[in-house]
């Protein structure tokens, strides 16, 4: 067991795959050939973004269904996927691949839309750079010290990044905060949804969990 | 004069900054050299001036030079530029010799040192003929919206592009299919730099008062070139409808035209729109008028872009920092910035540049909020800090291998 809790954080740079799609069906032909980082970044990226009003989505792909194509339904239900089901990027892009097919099955015959110029949608991924903050704890009240200090990044690092993109079934904290006999904590945030709330909201739901 | 990055420290936060440095001691003494084609003049120059001394302030040797080239090359050089922005100018295989030959130059006078070369725009790209010899890593660096180029040009550039080890375009919907990496780094600006920093009170006062605009009666304004892609005709008349029922004044301010004839008639045309109207300031601005510019801005009560075509927009970026409501026409990175309704406004008409005019000068108080949310956008997304730490990264992405996660 390791007593020390490190806290890393991330930088990235972005990366256009150089595909772009206008309609439905270009989209779904690239989700089903681009890389699983391209599928984790436009899920993924918007929570990073700084938000001053909460977003309607935080999924790229239903966001544009919904903003150019006005296919309000279809980004209702790509939305909604519950990302907690998947801890596998090939899953969730299946998820998406069986939606939209189902979509297009639906309207067979019509007319398909076309994303106005300008709005066209362009897979982008992300490269990631990990590096340790400095920050580390040794105890529980220490843990919970540093969790109100590191950034957005180093949460969103330790929340998502480690439980989908690195593939393990929950998060770095629960792991450690079980490993620690904090067992009731890390299995609170075990169960917790991320995806519903901004970063910050997030950050304070954890450390109610230890307060309260 | 050189601002140290500790002046960045209150700007942009301590953690942040502590980052930066982090960041270059993972660079392990590599260097990094610029080349672009002009040592003052355009916004590469501009922030090479700047991100040059403080790559070097984080510990991280970086240097700046210039290729050379005679006025036959800048002009076909100049045509390539427009070109690439889509425009019909007739490419001809005479400009790729003249084009050729100052590479050839380039190539014997040049001196290639960095460990990481990155080329800046069009102009130097053939000095990537160097790479078999000396070896290094080269990024290109395009700062130019290519997103719909002049086909044969493209095809020709493309053939030095592909030989670079990755490219840097501003915005995905710049890039292009490319065999090679195309990583996305947005534009920037300098809060430091005399179109952004702070001003005294009395010296914005004092531009005022050289233009004779009343700082007690709302002040609409537009920075841009006279260029019909700005729209500056469209700014005219969405001024004239709210002028029937509210006492506003309007700021059109621009550079010279002298080289750009279509410029100098859409200057004349907003000229006569005008003529009779002593509320219509039109400013023809000579070079280096930066802190004018800034001045301007801070006077306003509302900034416009109202943008046909655009790039990236660094001006909606320069208003939404000083802490104005900014109306910009939905296009290009205008889009990007202007989340509407939120960091500003985005527009797709005379009538709805109007419209969101009134908006802002009815309920100042919601104005104020957007000008808030566009000042935070911008710390957070279009800072010259960020452009340093996104080169930073790219020093080492062109070192490691093609992995999506980095460990440092």
């Amino acid at each position: 067991m390791n007593n020390i809790f490190r806290f890393y954080t991330e930088r990235r740079l972005v990366e256009a795959t150089g595909l772009r799609a206008v309609t439905l069906r270009e989209l779904l032909s690239h989700m089903k050939k681009v890389g699983g980082a391209s599928i984790f970044y436009h899920t993924h990226a918007s929570f990073l973004e700084h938000h001053f009003v909460r977003q309607r989505f935080y999924n790229d792909f239903a966001a544009w269904i919904s903003r150019s194509l006005q296919e309000h339904k279809l980004a209702e239900q790509i939305a909604g996927i519950d990302m907690m089901d998947y801890t596998r990027i090939a899953d969730l892009r299946n998820a998406f691949i069986g939606i939209i097919e189902n979509h297009l099955l639906e309207r067979k015959g019509e007319r398909s839309r076309k994303a106005p110029p300008g709005e066209e949608f362009h897979f982008c991924k992300a490269k990631n750079f990990v590096f340790a903050t400095g920050l580390e704890a040794r105890s529980i009240p220490e843990f919970f010290h540093c969790l109100s200090a590191i950034s957005p990044l180093s949460l969103y690092y330790h929340v998502f990044e480690s439980r989908l993109r690195l593939q393990r079934t929950t998060s770095d904290f629960s792991v450690w905060l079980s490993d620690m006999g904090a067992r009731d904590i890390a299995e609170k945030i075990s169960r917790l949804d991320p995806y519903v709330y901004t970063l910050e909201e997030l950050r304070q739901r954890i450390i109610s969990f230890y307060n309260g | 004069m050189s601002v140290s990055i500790e002046a960045y420290r209150p700007i942009v936060g301590t953690q942040f900054i502590d980052e930066l440095y982090k960041i270059a001691e993972h660079i392990n003494e590599r260097s990094i050299q610029h080349i672009n084609s002009t040592p003052v003049g355009g916004g590469v120059a501009e922030i090479l001036h700047r991100l040059v001394p403080l790559t070097n302030e984080l510990g991280v040797k970086a240097t700046w030079d210039v290729i050379k080239g005679s006025e036959e090359f800048f002009n076909v050089t100049k045509a390539f530029h427009n070109a690439l922005h889509g425009s019909d100018d007739e490419i001809t295989d005479d400009m790729f010799e003249i084009f050729r030959e100052t590479t050839r130059d380039n190539l014997t006078t040049m001196n290639l040192y960095g460990d990481v070369i990155m080329i800046h725009d069009p102009q130097p790209a053939g000095l990537i003929a160097k790479k078999n010899e000396i070896g290094r890593k080269w990024a290109w660096r395009c700062h130019i919206d290519v997103s719909r180029p002049n086909k044969k040009l493209w095809e020709f550039l493309r053939e030095y592009v592909v030989q670079y080890d990755a490219s840097v375009f501003s915005m995905p919907d710049f890039s292009q299919q490319l065999p090679i990496t195309q990583f996305l780094i947005t534009p920037s600006i300098d809060p430091l730099a005399d179109k952004n920093m702070d001003l005294e009170q009395s010296f914005i006062d004092s531009i005022l008062e050289k233009y004779a605009i009343d700082p007690g009666r709302p002040i609409i304004t537009q920075i841009s070139r006279f260029d019909r892609l700005k729209d500056p005709v469209g700014v005219i008349q969405a001024y004239k409808i709210v002028k029937k029922r509210y006492d506003v004044q309007l700021v059109l301010a621009g550079g010279g035209a002298s080289d750009d004839p279509e410029g100098a008639a859409v200057l004349q045309e907003v000229q006569e729109m005008g003529a009779d109207d002593p509320d219509v300031k039109i400013l023809l601005l000579p070079a280096y008028s930066d802190k004018e510019i800034n001045a301007l801005q801070r006077a306003s009560t509302v900034v416009l872009q109202k943008s046909i075509k655009e790039g990236f927009g660094l001006t909606v970026t320069e208003a939404m920092w000083k802490n104005k409501p900014v109306i910009g026409g939905a296009t290009g990175g205008i889009r990007k910035q202007i989340i509407d309704g939120v960091t500003g406004y985005l527009v797709h008409s005379i009538e709805g540049t109007a419209r969101r005019i009134i908006d802002i000068l009815n309920d100042p108080k919601h104005a104020e909020l957007i000008a808030r949310n566009g000042f935070e956008h911008v710390r957070n997304n279009f800072l010259l800090t960020r452009h340093l730490k996104d080169y930073m990264l790219v020093m080492i992405a062109l070192e490691r291998d093609g992995s999506d996660v980095i460990e440092l």
